[in-house]
């Protein structure tokens, strides 16, 4: 049950990667509806690089439940969240 | 793959809702273990802040020169030295690292230093010559937020609004049988962990920077620390345990990007230890709230609206304000079914510290709000204090106060029901009819609690991995770290009874960011569920590991194979066996992969509640409270004699380790009910050590009854729930309860001081004798 306010697809020579964003106005970004082309042996970090992000170190990249780290290569059909740090509780 | 029957073949829990001993208990009981304050390394040096001289000025300029010549001073640095982004703030970052142009309270740092003594770090702190312009200092957030009061910040005092509406009150007031209103005020409370903020960096053999730093979340503290010094959090680790006390007081960065500036400048390992009065002027406290609340109820006690109005003082900075401020509206209704719903709240910047997370995270405050509300209204319909509640608190399958379904199990009014028949409140008369001394009342208070565990409505996530060590054990890492709630122990009962082995053969590897995968934080209540999830969700894995090796060895089919007592049986001939050991060995024999990973994800709405960030939750906490005090009516001195306590608990993991963090938030409560509340006066701390601020001692302890209610949580781990902040949140509200019970004196200002409580009682007495033509109060009424 993702909250998606941004969804595009970003289309590579081989690597297909659905990616969301969580509160994507907060990211300051104004279209929900954007196209990137990444390079091969694309990482988390080249994603969020690719991102029209003004503070990308705020953010982190999510597969499968798991945070990636910014050198985690991402693979052809993955889908991935990219959100802010959050908090909330003890 | 899930662990079905096909897989698991003794069905009997072994480990789930035992009291095992917890695994850091002896060291931290006995003083053996070493926490990072304990700390020294080969050619360490002491690191120092020099902290702002006023509450609020202008920086004119910064001159070092003198500090950078004291004797044994290695590094000093200002501002220009953060090489990435100089702020911090895990929800706003909005703190400097290093001051540049302005400072906002005491504890706001312009310079560091790094010493070959603590002597000389100290020495050149003293030494750093900052000419500031003073300014007007924001004390009152009241008045902070009016337009010509002097801004904290550029944008303004009010950090943040928030308001939710549902229904239409006023109609609701209109058609009530009683309404009533009252403004309520609580205390600064201070975490008073014993060990303060502390820890240690160094850069290992690789350059990697390794701090050692007791906190909630290794891989939080990994972030900031990164983006304030414009490195790969990749290059940064973080081992976030042993923690000497956190209490949501170490969720936030204190030292941890003072000391990566250090290592990486020095190039050696750097330590810095806040003194007590340090933490106290410098920390994070619970936020002031003043509550003013108006709830309306039919002539049955039903309750029909509620119109919150909240100003919450964050201080100089935001933290983890903005959430703190959602978790205050989302409570504001208590574990009631409210129909129609006003909620105004607003976060306010102003010159007094910072406050941020402490366990209940804004609930215990609204709680004391509207739980006086509730006895209030009781009396005036002369319906029984605990009856009101039972009418009127949310049950299985109800919708939430703002519309959305409770997904988790909903145990409060279970919990009345304990409470009801407690000895303190079925025999509350006969309790109530003693008295130590001839001018001392005793009386009995109740108070129902919620508060949701995670983020709401936010993205949480955790991930757990499992690894096979060469005898066939398992080291198991979840990176929230062991905060003294009992997680590591919990953690390995969870792992131990997935993987069906023994509990010792269960190394749990946490808060360690090259360790463990990122679990998330240890907060919000939320350690165990996450964490344990996460277990559960890579046990799978490692147990399909362990079949398809097994079903190499033994030549069976893996669907012909189970798993129990550590070892894989067939299930055509159960007298064939490989033990864990044995495949352990196979495997690293054959180089093959021994480790699994996997994560969770916490449910939530797709979309928050219009008006807030985080609310709701789809699963929340339920407790209800009785307390039982006597006052002293010449001194106004009150004491609490007994506490019983009954959450809604979900499976128990641990029963020791559940009781023990009740007993803990309970002493907690206590501390924000009576006597804790930090005194600043002007923008200056008045009570930053253990002699000016009192929280409760052994001697204050009242007797302690848990009685918790078992249920089914559906999110949870075997069926658990979370629990570390339920148990503080009503104790407040329970203890002015019974200290109005005793006395007829109402108090609306936490903690009650005895102060409080005398001119409440004396208040008392003047409106009697203006009801009854100036006749003094009866003596047996007080």
């Amino acid at each position: 049950m993702m909250r998606c306010l941004g969804e595009w697809t970003i289309t590579t020579d081989g690597v297909h990667v659905k990616v969301k964003i969580f509160a994507a106005p907060r990211l300051a970004l104004e279209s929900e509806d954007v196209t990137l082309e990444l390079q091969d042996d694309t990482t988390a970090q080249d994603l969020l690089n690719s991102m029209p992000i003004k503070e990308k170190n705020y953010l982190y990249v999510v597969r499968d439940s798991i945070r990636l780290t910014p050198s985690s290569k991402l693979h052809g059909g993955d889908e991935v969240l990219i959100v802010p740090p959050i908090a909330g509780g003890l | 793959m899930k662990l079905t029957e096909t897989v698991v073949l003794d069905k009997e829990l072994r480990w789930i809702g035992k009291s095992v001993t917890r695994r850091d208990g002896v060291g931290k009981v006995t003083g053996e273990t070493k926490f990072f304050s304990d700390m020294t390394l080969p050619n360490m040096l002491w690191a120092r802040a020099a902290r702002s001289k006023y509450p609020h000025a202008l920086i004119k300029s910064i001159d070092t020169s003198k500090a950078e010549a004291v004797p044994g001073v290695v590094a000093v640095l200002i501002h220009k030295d953060v090489p990435g982004m100089n702020a911090f703030g895990i929800v706003v970052p909005d703190q400097p690292v290093l001051c540049f142009d302005k400072v906002r309270y005491l504890g706001d740092s312009v310079a560091l230093v790094a010493a070959e003594s603590k002597e000389a770090a100290e020495k050149a702190c003293s030494l750093v010559e900052v000419e500031y312009e003073p300014l007007p200092v924001v004390s009152d957030p009241i008045e902070a937020v009016k337009p010509d009061s002097p801004k904290v910040h550029e944008k303004g005092n009010i950090q943040r609004h928030g308001s939710i509406r549902v229904g239409n009150v006023e109609e609701a007031f209109r058609s009530a049988a009683v309404v009533v209103e009252n403004t309520f005020r609580t205390g600064r409370q201070m975490h008073m962990f014993l060990e303060t903020e502390a820890g240690i960096g160094m850069l290992d053999d690789h350059g990697t920077l390794v701090l050692f730093i007791g906190g909630q979340s290794p891989y939080r503290d990994q972030m900031q620390v990164s983006r304030a010094l414009g490195i790969s959090p990749e290059s940064i680790r973080v081992i976030s345990t042993p923690v000497g006390g956190a209490f949501g007081g170490k969720e936030e960065n204190s030292v941890q990007i003072h000391i990566a500036l250090l290592v990486m400048k020095t190039k050696r390992p750097v330590k810095m230890v806040w003194t007590r009065e340090e933490s106290g002027f410098a920390g994070i406290k619970r936020h002031p709230m003043t509550i003013t609340m108006k709830t309306a109820a039919d002539r049955n006690g039903r309750l029909l609206a509620n119109e919150v109005h909240i100003v919450a003082d964050t201080g100089a900075y935001a933290s983890l304000g903005p959430t703190v401020l959602d978790v205050a509206m989302e409570n504001s209704c208590g574990p009631y079914s409210v129909p129609n719903i006003d909620i105004d709240a607003y976060l306010v910047y102003t010159n007094n510290g910072v406050s941020g997370a402490f366990r209940g995270f804004g609930a215990p405050q609204v709680n004391f709000a509207i739980e006086s509300n509730i006895d209030i209204i009781a009396e005036k319909l002369g319906i029984d204090r605990l009856e009101i509640r039972k009418r009127n608190v949310l049950r299985e399958g109800d919708v939430g106060p703002f519309g959305y379904p409770l997904l988790g199990s909903v145990g409060i009014y279970e919990t009345l029901l304990r409470a009801e028949n407690s000895e303190i409140w079925s025999d509350r008369a006969k309790c109530k009819a003693q008295r130590s001394k001839p001018w001392c009342r005793r009386g009995v208070g109740i108070a129902a609690a919620v508060k949701g565990f995670g983020f709401g409505a936010l993205p949480d996530f955790g991930a757990a991995s499992i690894q096979m060590t060469p005898i066939g054990k398992f080291v198991v890492g979840v990176s929230c770290p062991e905060i003294g709630q009992g997680a590591t122990t919990a953690y390995a009962q969870i792992a131990a009874e997935a993987l069906r082995c023994n509990l010792e053969d269960i190394y749990v590897a946490s808060a360690d960011s090259q360790l463990a995968p990122d679990t998330g934080t240890s907060s919000a209540s939320m350690a165990l569920v996450r964490g344990g999830n996460a277990i559960l969700a890579a046990a799978p894995k490692m147990i399909d590991l362990l079949l398809e090796a097994a079903s190499k060895i033994m030549t069976e089919s893996k669907e012909a194979l189970a798993i129990t007592k550590s070892q894989v049986i067939s299930t055509k001939n159960q007298r064939e066996t490989l033990t864990y050991a044995e495949i352990a060995k196979y495997l690293h024999k054959m180089r093959a992969e021994t480790k699994v990973i996997a994560g969770y994800t916490v449910p939530r709405v797709e979309k928050p509640v219009e008006g807030s960030i985080e609310i709701p939750h789809l699963s929340y906490m339920y407790a209800s409270a009785i307390s039982l005090v006597e006052v002293n009516t010449l001194t106004g001195a009150t004491k609490v004699l007994k506490v019983f306590l009954s959450p809604e608990s979900g499976k128990i993991i641990n029963p020791q380790t559940y009781t023990g963090q009740c007993e803990g938030a309970i002493i907690q409560g206590l501390g924000f009910a009576l006597t804790e509340d930090t005194q600043i006066e002007n923008g200056i701390i008045k009570t930053n050590n253990f002699t000016t601020y009192v929280i409760p001692t052994i001697r204050d302890i009242p007797e302690i009854e848990v009685d918790p209610v078992e249920t089914y949580e559906k999110i949870g781990p075997f069926g658990a729930k979370g629990l570390g902040e339920i148990g503080v949140i009503p104790i407040g509200s329970a203890v002015v309860g019974a200290i109005h019970d005793a006395t007829g004196a109402r108090i609306f200002t936490l903690p009650a001081t005895p102060e409080r409580v005398f001119n409440a009682l004396r208040r008392r007495m003047e409106e009697y004798g203006s009801k009854n033509q100036g006749q003094a109060f009866p003596r047996t009424q007080v």
